[in-house]
């Protein structure tokens, strides 16, 4: 007596905790097949549990006979309940899927219920006995017994086969004991008269129900913090590294974290093939391995651009195997491109072992969180590492040009060098010659051997000018504080000749007083003399060249204009390049280096200055350089020589 | 002035340089002797004992320089380095420092090379020809007839062109001379458009003659004019 009393407290407390739970789970999700079938069945169990005490607790007071009765097909009516809906439960639970079986499933389920209350309710009042120890004894029909058995057996045959599908193991357990307590119920009528197996199916509809609770409420209130986390960390992951290797690995390990999966891939897209760049949990040695498009469940995501499941890789996979013996050891997987603004930048391969767990739609959900980070991630420091390794490329081609420059630089120094004994050896035996045939009535030796002069010493003015034009280059310039007056003075007077000669008129003029500034005296007066004879060469006879220096702002400007033929505007842009000569179809004589002006460049710049020119074609050229006064530093000259 | 009793020796790797430079040279009157390399070169100066040596940079066994700094150790004769070497100041500075009175860089006219042996030459004697005047102070004592400086007591050895320079400065002393006139006077006229000459043997004299080379009492620079040379009271 003392054991039904005990199991009929335990069983009214069980099913009011399962009550409350009920309504929890109703209130955060009644529309759910899941929800729907759990309170169907817990209302069954409610329903035969109340049937129990009512038939009982009037038995043991006395209570008429109707009431009794009234318990006693409440039982009937909710034991056959609880063993009819909880198949229908142990489908749903277990992920039962497909809209065609489900409907068939509740069906059946639901007709049997019904065609069982009819028969109890439509059959007489049932037949109870109450015994001296206050026990009530009452009998299930046997055809009942066979379907009771049956369904518990199916229900049972069920469960085991879709354990792996349960999310909780509280619903194994509960179910299990359930069927156990209807078990008891339909063979042992002893125990039945005593309540343990309404009892039993009590506590078991409470594991049943912290099951639901867990599923329904518990887990999603865990993953939702998951999920929070995940993106959290990716977020972490793409503001904190660059470094590609370090954001695939630490998105892979997440990836295989979150989703309880036994290891994760990601493979990424290089245009014509997908190549595995990071794994967790997987031996390193297949790293770079390649898939084609199309070519594996990855292959087949990337090209797709959807994600691609398979429940067990072996049985459900026939395309070719992702990496070498991926049919052995993969089981469930689940392949997610990633993807920014529709480009596929890799794809994330998550799997679970054989016999492991499978993946279900919150799994894909948090896939679907987490894969567009992810992708962000990937394409930032992967443009990241295209910059640096961009970078590192233009560092060091300009560190090879510079190089070359200075082995350019240096072999023409060598070679200027070089040329110089020679030409020296040539000129001082030709000088020698000449004055030896200098009686000699032949004049056309003399005039060849003029030539041969003429043309030596020109190619002494080239090397000279390379020469200059590399130690400007180097900053090798000897600074100190000018005069430009003089400067002018001395360049103009050098060729005043020249001019007089060609029947020029060369004419200088400079604001008085010029402030000084600090240059190096022999290479600024050489530039200007470059410009000096280059308007000489320039201008037909007859015209004029003039020099004007003036102080315009912080600068001394230097002015050479011609009335010369001028300079056709294509080339003006090109005249202080090295070795640049302009088209000069009617003057045959002008034959320069091509270095004049850019020394004059070169001299202008390394006094922090600036040198430019207007010209038109048969008005003439002027060309202006400009210093600054204010005096050069040694940082500025090293600026200038570097 | 007659060249004949003159005697010049070309030191040059370079088999025609030298001969060409030699057949020049004695077709103005001059003696020539010729050395293939620094080191043949150094025994050619002391078994002629020359009144010129016309010197190449780079050469082999001994280059221009050493031989340079070893003639200076035991001589005063004038010395023209003629080098293909790029000439920058340093070049100069550092041929001017072993002891040469001239820089010229190759390729250089014949009339003009010989132009500029003439005038070294020139300075050279025309040393010997001054008259008895000397400088004494505490610190300086120049004897120009001797062609003899002393610093402090000490016998300074100067280049034939320093000494020049120095005689030119004092002669003038308390005047500023120009760089022109500096130029024409101590290297004629051939280098008057050669302006850093006389900056870098002012600075390599008045490293060799002043108390502080940085702070020169004897060799004043008179901006942007010239130098002045200023006595100092007898201390």
């Amino acid at each position: 007596m003392a054991l039904s009393g005990i199991a009929l407290i335990v069983s009214i407390a069980a099913l009011l905790l399962s009550l409350l739970m009920l309504i929890l789970i109703l209130w955060q999700d009644a529309r759910s097949t899941n929800s729907r079938t759990y309170a169907l069945f817990v209302g069954m169990v409610i329903l035969w549990s109340s049937g129990v005490l009512i038939s009982r607790l009037g038995a043991s007071v006395g209570a008429a006979p109707s009431l009794i009765s009234l318990g006693v097909r409440l039982i009937e009516i909710g034991f056959t309940g609880a063993c009819v809906v909880s198949y229908l439960l142990v489908f749903v639970l277990s992920s039962g899927q497909g809209e065609r079986l489900t409907r068939l499933i509740h069906i059946t389920v639901w007709s049997v219920l019904i065609l069982q209350s009819v028969l109890v309710l439509s059959t007489e009042l049932p037949r109870y006995q109450i015994r001296a120890d206050g026990a009530l004894i009452y009998r299930l029909s046997e055809w009942g017994v066979l379907t009771y058995t049956l369904v518990t057996a199916a229900a049972l045959v069920l469960l085991w086969q879709r354990r792996r599908k349960l999310k909780s193991r509280w619903s194994l357990l509960g179910i299990s004991l359930f069927c156990l307590g209807v078990l008891i119920e339909l063979i042992s009528p002893e125990l039945r008269y005593r309540g343990v197996g309404s009892s039993l199916s009590a506590v078991a509809t409470l594991a049943i129900s912290y099951a639901m609770l867990q599923t329904q409420i518990i887990t999603p209130l865990i993953g939702r913090a998951q999920q929070l986390e995940s993106v959290r960390a990716v977020g972490l992951t793409i503001t904190q590294s660059l470094n590609l290797s370090r954001v695939l690995a630490t998105i892979a390990e997440r990836a295989a974290l979150i989703l309880q999966a036994d290891c994760a891939l990601i493979f990424l897209n290089h245009g014509d093939y997908l190549q595995l760049a990071a794994e967790y949990n997987l031996s390193p040695k297949f790293i770079g391995t390649r898939l084609a498009h199309g070519e594996g469940l990855v292959g087949s995501a990337a090209r797709t651009r959807q994600t691609q499941q398979v429940e067990n890789y072996r049985r459900d996979w026939h395309g070719a195997p992702d990496i070498p013996y991926a049919k052995e050891g993969f089981g469930a997987a689940v392949a997610v491109p990633l993807l920014l603004d529709q480009d596929v930048q890799g794809v994330l391969l998550v799997v679970a072992g054989v016999d492991s767990k499978r993946f279900d739609r919150d799994d894909l959900h948090l896939l679907g969180l987490l894969s567009p980070q992810a992708a962000v991630a990937i394409a930032n420091s992967r443009n990241y590492e295209a910059q640096r390794q961009l970078a590192e490329e233009l560092t060091e081609a300009t560190n090879q040009l510079r190089d070359m420059d200075k082995v350019k630089t240096q072999m023409l120094q060598m070679t200027s060098h070089q040329l110089k004994n020679p030409l020296f050896s040539a000129l001082s035996t030709l000088e020698n010659l000449q004055h030896e045939v200098r009686d000699l009535p032949n004049s056309e030796v003399q005039e060849s051997l003029s030539v041969v002069h003429a043309e030596l010493q020109r190619m002494e003015r080239i090397v000279a000018n390379i020469l200059n034009l590399e130690r400007v280059q180097n900053g090798k310039l000897a600074y100190a504080e000018l005069n430009i007056e003089e400067i002018v003075e001395a360049a103009v007077r050098d060729l005043s000749r020249q001019a007089q000669q060609k029947g020029l008129t060369l004419h200088a003029e400079c604001q008085s007083p010029l402030p000084a500034l600090r240059g190096d005296r022999h290479f600024l007066t050489q530039a200007l003399a470059n410009l000096l004879e280059n308007a000489l060469k320039f201008t037909p006879s007859g015209g004029r060249v003039q020099v004007h220096a003036a102080e315009i702002e912080d600068c001394v400007v230097i002015k050479v204009s011609d009335s010369g033929i001028g300079i056709p505007h294509a080339d003006l842009s090109r005249v202080f390049e090295r070795f640049f000569r302009a088209e000069q179809p009617n003057i045959e004589h002008a034959r320069g280096s091509g270095l004049g002006l850019s020394l004059v460049k070169a001299v202008v710049d390394a006094h922090s200055g600036r040198v430019w020119l207007e010209s038109a074609v048969g008005e003439g050229t002027t060309v202006y350089m400009a210093l600054p006064i204010k005096p050069i530093t040694e940082s500025a000259a090293e600026i200038a020589s570097a | 002035m007659l060249w004949c009793d003159m005697k010049i020796l070309i030191v040059d790797d370079e088999q025609n340089i030298r001969e060409q430079l030699g057949k020049r040279l004695r077709r103005d009157g001059f003696t020539v002797f010729t050395g293939a390399n620094g080191l043949e070169g150094l025994r050619q100066f002391h078994a002629e004992r020359p009144d010129l040596v016309v010197l190449d940079i780079v050469m082999p066994e001994m280059d221009g320089l050493t031989v340079c700094q070893r003639i200076r150790e035991v001589a005063e004769t004038p010395i023209m380095m003629l080098s293909a070497n790029a000439v920058t100041e340093e070049d100069v500075v550092r041929g001017l420092t072993a002891g040469a009175d001239e820089y010229l860089e190759k390729p250089v006219g014949m009339d003009a090379f010989v132009a500029r042996v003439r005038a070294l030459m020139r300075r050279a004697t025309m040393v010997s020809a001054e008259d008895e005047k000397s400088y004494s102070d505490g610190h300086l004592m120049v004897d120009l007839k001797r062609r003899q400086v002393y610093v402090r007591g000490v016998k300074e050895h100067l280049t034939p062109t320093e000494f020049k320079l120095l005689a030119v400065l004092l002669e003038n002393a308390g005047r500023v001379v120009s760089q022109r006139e500096l130029l024409e006077q101590v290297w004629g006229q051939e280098y008057a458009e050669d302006l850093y000459y006389p900056r870098v043997y002012i600075s390599q004299l008045r490293r060799k003659i002043e108390p502080d080379a940085a702070n020169p009492t004897y060799i004043l620079t008179e901006h942007r004019v010239g130098y002045r040379f200023e006595k100092q009271p007898n201390g």
